[in-house]
């Protein structure tokens, strides 16, 4: 009886979860077959087998150029936001201190204020500072990943054991010893799954972006969404899914590299 | 009504066999609670004792056997239907939900009216002394007022049967033992049925009727606590049950050969099966001399020993002592204001008539001293 | 040594003071963050006072009276309400299976809610418009199995956007609602068992307000963040379900309208704020680890 019953119950869910496995994937899997069509119109069923699409988005420069815009973006906004958000995640990960509290509401708030707020502010704002071009957006880009470097270091911090850094000193470490030997390691993990997010926010980030670049200088999610907007073909599926490809490698191995014994 | 009007119920497992992802952890076992009595299941983790626990519960249905409450059989009874009372070792109080709230909460389930639950929360509560308590949240209890809430709780829809599982790991040694007295008290005021799961073997002396070791899935002995410390039926539960100094050695007619040809002395009228055997004393069964070579005077043996290493314990000293036959055991003696060092030479007495003989194997034997 | 080691560790509080500032290692961030994030959102804030010169609060008039204003602001709000109600019921109950799967299947639906986390937005909207569209994947199928007999508009519509953030906000509650219900102490649900409570009781009683936590906060990061969104309507939006950010966008580039988008620029942040600051302490609990008492 509690057999059948428990096979019922799973049938039920099974019929639950399902349609939202289907959404949570079909947007990321639909538009593989597409890359492939031969047709020119993103239609479904997909006709025929091409690799057309792919050997012009390979061979185009402007969307080589763009991604080679992003990816220095992309790399000089890590830098940047890992220089700002590993001392601070360690500061606030670490110790206590007075107002702690509101430091981290403040560091976090780039991440929810509206992107387009930020946008307009950053436009009006970044000319006068001399923030054009690549470094202007790569600042920008910071901004929005800065919380995620602060989160994950923090996280990472308050692992740590402080009386193992005092551990070290009576051991006879002196102060940057323990940094590198001790705190260091002990907070790589953290570090680097926030420099993924960090590098990954900007690489995705549209909408700053199409405020703060220009005809000259385009990033490749700004350079899609013209694309978008001036009519869509399939190139645009084979980038997608080249996108998707390498976020989903991406993905595996981080969480192949942090999988921990529980 | 009054908490514990009910009648207590016994409990009878029979047969009862359990694994886990085909690890057996219950290797049919047979035990019967008699109504009204304090069991302890006692066992090192990982024996088995918790699992024979969550079956009696209804939280893990067993394998095979029967389990029966009060004369009925459990089979495909869930927990919720079988009107037994469980303080888990962590407490288990509902965060959300204040101290009144928890204890009402098994009265909210039988859809006893408000009146009557407030005024059994009210009883259930000045029964472990936490009158006043009932808006506290549990996060703002110490960790004995939340196991007297967990009591109050498990006891407050007066079930049959109380199963408590480690309820004091979790506190601190002197805090266990008021703990101890009260739960005893209860036992003793409520006459229910108390299941009881431990490791720790003064907790079990201490509190129960009988005492069940577990060893690996099976039961290693059930008796009272005095049978089960100075009688152990097994070198396991010999070992489990606290300190003690053995002598391993062969059997043969009424001699016995101590190991690593120490010597030899005569049993005395001690039956004991032939083949190697393991005669223990409990440490406070052993008394220490001046140095001397092996003797017998009728049943007394005095053996010279070595010691190893000792620790002050208030009125009495442990020493470890290693033996001639190489065995290695504790002797406990009164403090005589100094320690005796390190490597120096005593003797040690052993009467053969305070001395538990065991097979010195796996099998048990069937007639103890 | 011994004596420090032992001292801190008896001491109760469990982090040691150093003899060094504490928070030297937030200066840089700080200092950077007030040039290049807290001034050009002061300036553009401030600009709804002062552009037109004088401007006053003329500009806050016109967002709580102008019309325009006033239906993208529902736009918003109606589809931040509707997404957020969907994320929370959805995402909670995808947790929840996560929860009860074994271990293998726990893993795939996992990695199948991380992915979409993984995957670029703009990506995911595009696709979305891939599905919708009239030769799209759900058009054909229905054309398939004869349920309507032309395609039907799918996408530019209200539905195709709360779809599409449905979607793309999913995780954000998944995760935060899985964590909690890692962390659910299992003997408080055999408790509540063996206390009397049937199974749907000991869940509604027990399991879902402990849980409630991870839900709480996911639901108010969604619809914090659903207030500011821009890629996703606009792609899979019609012109008339577009939302207050594509407003103030357009006030900014082709109306130049400075102290419009300023003022609703203040309208949106104040509330975002607001919103985060009365579920801050969840929030912080569920994606900070942040015990706040």
């Amino acid at each position: 009886m509690s057999g059948r019953r428990r096979w019922l119950s799973r049938l039920l869910w099974a019929v639950l979860v399902a349609p939202v496995v289907v959404c949570l994937l079909a947007p990321s899997l639909v538009i593989i077959p597409m890359s492939f069509s031969r047709s020119p119109v993103l239609s479904f069923p997909p006709s025929g087998f091409t690799l057309d699409w792919y050997q012009r988005l390979f061979t185009s420069s402007e969307w080589i150029a763009s991604a080679r815009n992003s990816a220095t973006v992309a790399f000089a906004a890590t830098v940047l936001s890992l220089l700002l958000g590993v001392p601070a995640g360690l500061a606030l990960g670490l110790r206590d201190w007075r107002s702690k509290r509101l430091m981290m509401a403040f560091v976090i708030t780039p991440m929810v204020i509206p992107t387009v707020v930020l946008a307009i502010g950053m436009y009006a704002v970044y000319a006068r500072l001399g923030l054009v071009g690549m470094w202007g957006l790569a600042a920008a880009h910071a901004v929005i990943a800065v919380p995620f470097v602060v989160i994950t270091t923090m996280a990472a911090a308050r692992q740590l054991d402080p009386t193992l850094l005092l551990a070290a000193r009576s051991l006879g470490a002196l102060p940057w010893q323990v940094f590198l030997n001790v705190t260091l390691p002990s907070i790589a993990r953290g570090v680097l799954s926030g420099a993924v997010f960090a590098f990954v926010t900007s690489w995705d980030e549209v909408v700053i972006a199409l405020f703060l670049t220009d005809p000259t200088f385009k990033t490749l999610p700004v350079q899609m969404w013209n694309q978008l907007s001036q009519g869509v073909d399939p190139t645009v599926a084979a980038l997608a899914t080249t996108l998707l490809g390498l976020t989903t490698l991406l993905m595996v191995s981080v969480l192949a590299t942090s999988r921990r014994p529980r | 009504m009054t908490l514990g009007s009910t009648s207590p119920a016994g409990i009878h497992l029979q047969g009862v066999r359990k694994s886990y992802r085909g690890q057996p952890v219950l290797h049919g076992l047979d035990l019967t609670v008699a109504a009204g009595e304090f069991v302890s299941m006692l066992g090192p983790s990982g024996s088995g004792k918790t699992t024979t626990l969550k079956v009696i519960a209804g939280f893990e249905q067993a394998d095979a056997g029967t389990v029966t409450l009060d004369g009925r059989d459990m089979d495909g009874i869930p927990p919720e239907r079988r009107n037994i009372g469980v303080v888990f070792q962590n407490y288990s109080l509902f965060p959300h939900m204040s101290v009144a709230a928890n204890v009402g909460f098994p009265l909210r389930m039988r859809k006893v009216g408000k009146q009557q639950r407030q005024e059994q929360i009210r009883r259930a509560l000045s029964l472990v002394e936490l009158g006043g308590y009932e808006d506290r949240m549990p996060r703002e209890l110490s960790g004995g007022q939340q196991q007297r809430v967990a009591i109050a709780r498990a006891l407050v829809f007066e079930p049959q049967v109380l199963l408590m599982d480690e309820p004091l790991g979790a506190l601190d040694r002197r805090l266990r033992a008021v703990m101890q007295l009260e739960i005893k008290e209860l036992h003793e005021r409520l006459g229910l049925t108390v299941v009881y799961v431990t490791h720790d073997q003064e907790e079990a002396l201490a509190m129960s009727d009988r005492i069940v070791v577990f060893n690996a899935g099976r039961i290693e002995q059930v008796g009272t606590p005095r049978e089960i410390f100075r009688n152990p039926a097994t070198v396991f539960v010999a070992d489990f049950m606290g300190d003690s100094l053995s002598l391993s050695g062969n059997v043969t007619a009424n001699q016995v050969q101590l190991a690593g040809g120490a010597g030899e002395f005569a049993l005395h009228g001690m039956v004991v099966p032939e083949g190697a055997a393991r005669f223990l004393w409990r440490s406070d069964a052993v008394r220490v001399a001046e140095p001397a070579v092996l003797d017998q005077n009728g049943p007394t043996l005095r053996l010279p020993a070595t010691v190893i290493t000792s620790a002050y314990g208030g009125d009495a000293l442990r020493l470890r002592v290693r033996l001639a036959s190489g065995d290695v055991g504790i002797v406990t003696v009164r403090d005589s204001g100094q320690a005796p060092p390190a490597g120096s030479a005593i003797s040690v007495l052993l009467d053969l008539s305070t001395a538990v003989a065991l097979p010195d194997g796996a099998d048990r034997y069937e007639v103890a001293s | 040594m011994n004596t420090v080691l032992g001292s801190l560790q008896g001491g109760g509080s469990r982090k040691p003071r150093l003899p060094r500032p504490a928070a030297l290692g937030m200066w840089p961030v700080l200092a950077v963050l007030l040039v290049i994030f807290v001034w050009p959102t002061v300036v553009i804030i401030s600009r709804s006072v002062t552009d037109p010169p004088g401007a006053g609060l003329s500009n806050f008039h016109r967002v709580l009276t102008d019309p325009t204003v006033l239906r993208f602001g529902w736009n918003t709000v109606r589809t931040a309400l509707i997404v957020t109600a969907a994320t929370a019921v959805i995402g909670y109950g995808y947790a929840y299976a996560i929860y009860r799967a074994g271990p293998a299947l726990r893993v795939l639906l996992l990695f199948c809610a991380l992915l979409p986390f993984w995957t670029s937005l703009l990506v995911r909207s595009f696709a979305w418009t891939v599905i919708l569209r009239d030769t799209g994947i759900v058009n054909w199928l229905l054309l398939r199995v004869d349920v309507v007999d032309h395609p039907v508009g799918l996408l530019r519509t209200p539905f195709a956007v709360t779809l599409g953030m449905t979607q793309i906000l999913l995780p954000f509650v998944i995760l935060p609602c899985y964590t909690a219900m890692m962390r659910f102490d299992r003997d408080l649900h055999l408790a509540a068992r063996s206390l009397g409570a049937r199974p749907s009781a000991a869940f509604w009683l027990v399991f879902f307000p402990v849980t409630r936590v991870g839900l709480v906060a996911g639901s108010i990061l969604v619809l914090v963040l659903s207030l500011g969104y821009y890629i996703t309507p606009v792609l899979l939006g019609g012109p008339g379900d577009q939302p207050i950010a594509v407003l103030i966008a357009s006030q900014v580039t082709t109306q130049l309208d400075w102290g419009l988008a300023g003022s609703m620029a203040a309208v949106v942040t104040a509330v975002v704020l607001a919103l985060l600051a009365l579920g801050w302490r969840l929030v912080a609990r569920a994606f900070l680890g942040e015990e706040v008492r």
